[in-house]
């Protein structure tokens, strides 16, 4: 009888179980009002967010017995009961169509409950933009080691859901014996199935995607280049791809926050042609550091940016050396070079942006629609994922030309309308450079690291790698940029899991968008990586090879 | 009456047969009896033997894993073919936490797997003492890890082998229960259950389907040579055979049970052959190559391939044909062939194999067992045990291992007795017993790194290690501290919140975490405050080519520091180095500082190095009282009359007629047992010592 009645009990107990699981969560009838914003992970209060974005999943990190959110848009609303504030992806669709059809608003309340009494906590509000982005995004997933890379993977997300795949893994190629590194994935024109990647060490070479091929190329092709290519940017129509080539070392930080300390010894550009797999290249010299090539979206600039180094030869040391014992010395400028697309031949170079030996600048990226150039300025060096005083900056390149009549005038008078290639300092300047302010993003910045950064397609939005939470792990944020080109408050990559980002021990790593998902599946890439490759041929067009080794080639046009 | 003869005959003769039946019956009863407990003694013994001698590697195996609840974690697992199994064997690995607990649920969980492999096989009698062969082979698996607890990359390593051979029985089993219900449908829902193990198993479970796929095949071999026995005794007395009257079950043609079969095993084999190459377009992080082992241990590590790990698992493979094969005399198909007597004997010679293998694999390496409890103690702030356990190595006639030093050395820093018992412990540079090259960097140097307060370098290792061999729970403490010691909190936060998700780390994390953003309670802490007053506080660029010893000893025998603590530090590791110049600035500091002390005394390493060094240089000019000659500082150095009298003692012992000829090598063997505990044994004799 006993027993019988047990189980009766458990039945009950079960179905209340259920019944309470099913139950709606309901807006408490009656609360106190609570003086501050809920702690919440991630911070989307004041975000604006594209009209096609995936749900802002978020947490709520205040301590509570319970929690009910309440979500308006428009006269509709919607309410969660739970800690983690995850929303069902039809109605989030809903509720940015509603707020779309108003002021794009979408308001949070988050009620809490401690001991039997109801709190409501201070409003925040959301804001959905009419602007969409690309629906992709691709990166590189990354523990922020060192030496170490197992399980690197390259991965593309859908920015209009949750679905995440993989690109490319290194594992897929790579065992005990032969390990191999991946790296700088990059797309012509966001078009995902006209992209380049980067394979290191076992079965290394550059794998190339385009025109329904794929293939695996060794860029160096003469031994006095520095090194095979590196950081890439693809020509946005025509098939070429810029390179610059690095002697890259990295050393240690004994106490600093920052870690260590990416440093190049040797750089220079290269500009490659997909077609005729010919390397041609960039005139140099080899006391510049010429890094993080991009191209204007006309295609008629490469910007880069570039250091001037020259080592005291008396002391005896390696340049690696010296670099290290100076690392704090080393300061990147931004310049560009004119490109005639006929003759595939680059003007003097010219400088963008002096940083003035009291900062260095960085990764130039160029909005699409040719009018502002953003880039990133740290005390020093050119790593600067690893620089804490790393910040967004924006040129607007309007003023720049605006200012160009003014400073034509003394661009004449000097007789410098084409200038011999020389140091940083001797350089020639980009016409009214002078004249505009790079304003620093402070509305996108914060005190830690903020630096990898890319342009949607329409260039209403911008991605870039922040270390803001904790200083170590990067993640992706992405903020909308408005018609005064300033930005909205830039909001972290969502994620299905809320608290995601909180346990992942992995970086984001080269943050870009995409037009679509890459259709190349990672076994079609691993079975070019593990066949030989293709050796480039270095391009008739290329300086003589004493001269690229000398740097004595100089560009007199 | 002739007939009723007869009847009374065979009546007879029936009652004869049954009560020789009963006999046997009870006979095989008595032998499955007996052989269960035999069993049960057995894992008992090996139960206790694992908590007796492998408590403290079994400890350091879950500091040394990771299990985290929620999907994230779970994620990172299931990427590759197995991460279930490995998941599992992560969740499991944290029991040993409680090394007893762990042991008990490991020997519960090869108990189980002996009642599977017994009720798989069908053995009875003394044939079931041979279901202890697996857990024979789980134990060599479990016991040869040895340094392989710091390199194996396969998460939950130390349970994946006894979690596979488990899930592997069991869905054996139920395919042997789907056979056995009914010849045709039964056959027909057992292949299906081996295309869904071979297409789910291998994602869950990686290689270690094909062993259930193995065991199905092997199952229906079995099934068959029993249904065919059953049919050949039916048509001698023209009745089913037993089962089948029992469960009223259709009969095939033995003919047509064979080509059931056949057709069993070769979709075994299929299986196993395809399903891999087909999963490698879902598993877009597995090399093709590595596809038939995925889930599997890797024994490799950079170039150097260790194959001898490999055998307990190809042994392991061979127990269950040695089962199959057991199953198969069981039920006549060798039994002509098979006696009694042989048979016991196999039995015996199998089992006694099995187990001499076991402890030959076991690894007994007094080192690691030496270098895991010395690190276990560090850990839980217990100092002496650290020292306690390499005094007990001095029994022993191998010498101890560059990182066992180190912890010595460390210990006795932390205690202050460094510059009085330095050299009373054993001193050596053993390499540690592995087929590759071990490093410090992954054995104990995050933890020296972490107390010397080389905290970016602790930081980086167990990053880089994190990113070689998975997330740990050690690499994680470390993290944690080092980032809140430098005043990174928020991330110090991340990592302390994950460990407060682990079984057995929560109260762990709970007690460093309120130090976060109080440096000033960590300076009164007794266990941080050491480390507060180690760590850099300039920064450079540095890097230590995986060279820890090196590296601290270079650093600080180098370093200049005002802290007292960090000053000790230098003139330690000047004295280790062997290096005079660096040591008297060090040594003049020491005494200048302590010297207005209540009860200050110079240790006695330390007089003993600087009277030796005056006693090589003695023309020199003092460090101590600059004009002054080493020789006559000599004699205003207040010396203790021991140093002095070691020291004449020393040299006497050297000039003796039948030690001055010796080589070197001969001279540190004959001094060894007299002035192994002196400086001037260290300085002369103690050459060559090569770290890791």
């Amino acid at each position: 009888m006993n027993k019988s009645r047990n189980i009766a009990k458990y039945i009950f107990l079960l179905a209340l179980l259920c019944l309470s699981a099913c139950k709606n969560a309901e807006v408490p009838a009656q609360f106190a009002e609570g003086k501050s914003m809920p702690d919440i992970y991630p911070d989307y209060a004041g975000v604006t967010v594209p009209c096609n974005i995936a749900p802002l999943n978020f947490a709520i990190e205040n301590e509570a017995d319970n929690y009910v959110t309440r979500i308006k848009a428009g006269d509709n609303e919607w309410v969660i009961g739970e800690q983690s504030v995850m929303i069902d992806e039809e109605d989030w669709q809903e509720i940015k169509q509603t707020a779309l059809a108003g002021n794009g608003a979408i308001s949070i309340e988050v009620f809490t409950e401690n001991g039997g009494n109801w709190t409501r906590m201070k409003p925040f509000e959301m804001f959905v933009s009419k602007d969409s982005i690309d629906p992709y995004i691709s990166y590189r997933l990354i523990a922020p080691s060192y030496v170490t890379y197992e399980g690197l993977t390259i991965n593309q997300r859908c920015l209009e859901n949750f679905d995440e795949s993989v690109i490319y893994s290194n594992m897929i190629n790579s065992n005990e014996k032969d390990g191999q590194c991946i790296n700088c994935h990059s797309y012509q024109n966001y078009d995902p199935n006209t992209m380049q990647f980067h394979v290191r060490q076992a079965h290394g070479g550059t794998v190339i995607a385009h025109d329904g091929k794929i293939e695996k190329l060794n860029l160096k092709a003469s031994d006095n280049m520095t090194s095979a290519g590196v950081y890439p940017a693809w020509h946005p129509t025509l098939p070429l791809i810029a390179y610059s080539t690095n002697h890259t070392g990295q050393s240690f930080h004994t106490y600093d926050k920052q870690k260590i300390e990416v440093q190049d010894t040797y750089s220079d550009l290269i500009l490659y042609d997909v077609e005729k797999q010919e390397v041609q290249p960039l005139p140099r010299d080899t006391n510049d550091l010429d890094c993080f090539p991009f191209w204007s979206p006309d295609g008629k600039y490469l910007y880069y940016c570039s250091a001037h180094y020259e080592m005291n030869d008396s002391t005896g040391r390696t340049k690696e050396y010296d670099l290290i014992l100076n690392y704090q010395d080393v300061h990147y400028n931004l310049y560009r070079r004119a490109f005639d697309e006929k003759t595939r031949q680059f003007g003097p170079q010219q400088m963008v942006y002096n940083s003035g030996d009291t900062c260095s600048a960085t990764l130039p990226r160029i909005s699409p629609d040719g009018r502002y150039l953003m880039f990133t300025r740290g005390d020093y060096g050119v790593f600067h994922i690893w620089h804490s005083s790393s910040d967004l900056y924006l040129i607007d390149l309007t003023q720049a030309t605006q200012a160009q009549a003014g400073n034509k005038s003394q661009q004449a008078a000097k007789g410098s309308g084409v200038a011999e290639l020389g140091s940083a300092s001797e350089a020639p300047t980009f016409p009214g450079w002078n004249g505009c302010e790079a304003r620093c993003l402070r509305e996108l910045n914060s005190p830690d690291v903020d630096s990898y950064h890319s342009w949607s397609s329409n260039g209403k939005w911008v991605i870039f790698s922040s270390r803001r939470y904790d200083g170590n792990f990067t993640r992706p944020f992405i903020a909308h940029m408005n018609e005064d080109g300033t930005f909205t408050r830039p909001f972290e990559l969502p994620q299905a899991n809320p608290s995601f980002h909180q346990e992942f021990l992995r970086s984001y790593n080269i943050p870009e968008f995409m037009r679509g998902p890459v259709t190349i599946k990672p076994q079609e890439f691993a079975k070019v990586i593990f066949a030989d490759s293709i050796q480039a041929k270095l391009s008739p067009n290329a300086p003589k090879e004493a001269d690229i080794a000398t740097g004595a080639s100089r560009l007199n046009k | 009456m002739a007939q009723h003869k007869s009847n009374k005959t065979t009546y007879k003769q029936q009652v004869s047969a049954m009560n020789a039946e009963k006999k046997k019956t009870s006979v095989r009863g008595l032998a499955t009896l007996l052989s269960t407990t035999i069993l049960l003694c057995v894992l008992l013994v090996a139960g206790y033997k694992l908590i007796d001698s492998e408590s403290e590697v079994l400890f350091k195996s879950q500091e040394q894993s990771l299990w985290l609840p929620g999907e994230t974690f779970y994620r990172t697992l299931s990427i590759y073919p197995g991460g279930m199994l490995s998941w599992l064997g992560c969740y499991m690995t944290q029991f040993f936490y409680h090394p007893a607990m762990g042991v008990w649920l490991m020997m519960s969980a090869w108990a189980v797997v002996m009642g599977l492999s017994q009720r798989l096989f069908r053995l009875r009698g003394w044939k079931m003492l041979l279901v202890a062969l697996v857990p024979l082979m789980l134990l060599a698996i479990l016991t040869q890890t040895g340094y392989w607890i710091y390199y194996q990359k396969q998460p939950g390593h130390m349970w994946v082998p006894t979690l596979g051979v488990g899930i592997s029985l069991v869905i054996a089993l139920a395919g042997d229960c789907m056979e056995r219900f009914s010849a045709v449908s039964g056959r027909m829902a057992k292949m299906l259950l081996m295309v869904a193990t071979a297409w789910f198993g291998y994602q869950w479970m990686g290689a270690w389907s094909f062993l259930a796929l193995a065991l199905m095949a092997a199952n229906s071999i079995t099934i068959f040579f029993e249904r065919k026995k059953g049919s050949e005794e039916n048509a001698g007395n023209g009745s089913a055979n037993e089962y089948d009257r029992l469960n009223e079950k259709k009969t095939l043609s033995t003919r047509s049970e064979a080509i059931w079969c056949g057709a069993t095993v070769l979709l075994a084999v299929v299986l196993a052959g395809i399903i891999p190459q087909i999963e490698y377009n879902i598993f877009d992080q597995t090399m093709r190559s590595e596809v038939y082992v995925a889930g599997m241990p890797c024994f490799r590590y950079g170039q150097d391939d260790c194959p001898v790990y490999r055998t307990a698992y190809y042994l392991l493979a061979l127990c269950f044909v040695v089962l199959t094969v057991a199953s198969l005399i069981k039920n006549g198909i060798f039994e002509s062939k098979v006696k009694k007597t042989a048979a016991a004997i196999v039995i015996l010679a199998l089992l006694g194999g099995a187990s001499s293998f076991a402890l030959k694999r076991w690894n007994h390496d007094k080192n690691f067992h030496a270098e895991i409890a010395m690190a276990n103690a560090i850990e839980r702030q217990d100092w002496e045990g650290a020292l306690q356990t390499m005094a007990a190595c001095a029994n022993d006639t191998i010498s101890p291992t560059r990182v066992m030093v180190m912890m010595k050395n460390l210990a006795l820093f932390r205690v202050g007795r460094v510059g009085d018992e330095m050299f009373m412990y054993p001193e050596g540079s053993r390499q540690q017993e592995a087929e590759w090259t071990v490093r410090m960097t992954q054995v104990g140097g995050k933890m020296l790194y972490y107390n010397y307060g080389k905290l970016n370098f602790c930081y980086r290792w167990c990053m880089e290690d994190g990113v070689e061999f998975g997330w740990r729970v050690e690499q994680l403490k470390y993290m944690a501290l080092c980032a809140m010691l430098k005043g990174e909190d928020a991330v110090a936060h991340k990592y302390f919140n994950l460990l407060k998700k682990t079984r057995y780390h929560k109260e762990w994390a709970e007690k460093y975490e309120p130090f976060i953003g109080h440096q000033d309670k960590m300076r009164e802490d007794t266990e941080l405050s050491p480390i507060t007053y180690l760590k850099e506080f300039g920064d450079r660029l540095d890097a230590d080519n995986t060279l820890v010893e090196l590296y601290l000893l270079q650093t600080f025998a180098n370093g200049r520091g005002a802290d007292p603590v960090y000053q000790e530090c230098t003139l330690m590791c000047s004295l280790i180095m062997k290096d005079i110049d660096l040591f008297w600035p060090r040594f003049a500091e020491y005494c200048n500082r302590h010297a207005k002390e209540e009860g200050f005394y110079v240790p006695r390493y330390y007089q003993e190095a600087a009277y030796l060094y005056c006693q090589l240089e003695p023309q020199k000019e003092s460090v101590m009282w600059p004009g002054m000659s080493n020789a006559e500082a000599m004699k205003r150095l207040p010396f203790d009359q021991g140093v002095i009298d070691r020291y004449q003692s020393f040299m006497q012992f050297n000039s003796r007629p039948d030690i001055a000829p010796l080589s070197e090598q001969e001279k540190a063997r004959a001094f060894k047992p007299l002035y192994s505990n002196t400086f001037y044994y260290f300085y002369f004799l103690m050459r060559n010592q090569k770290t890791n």
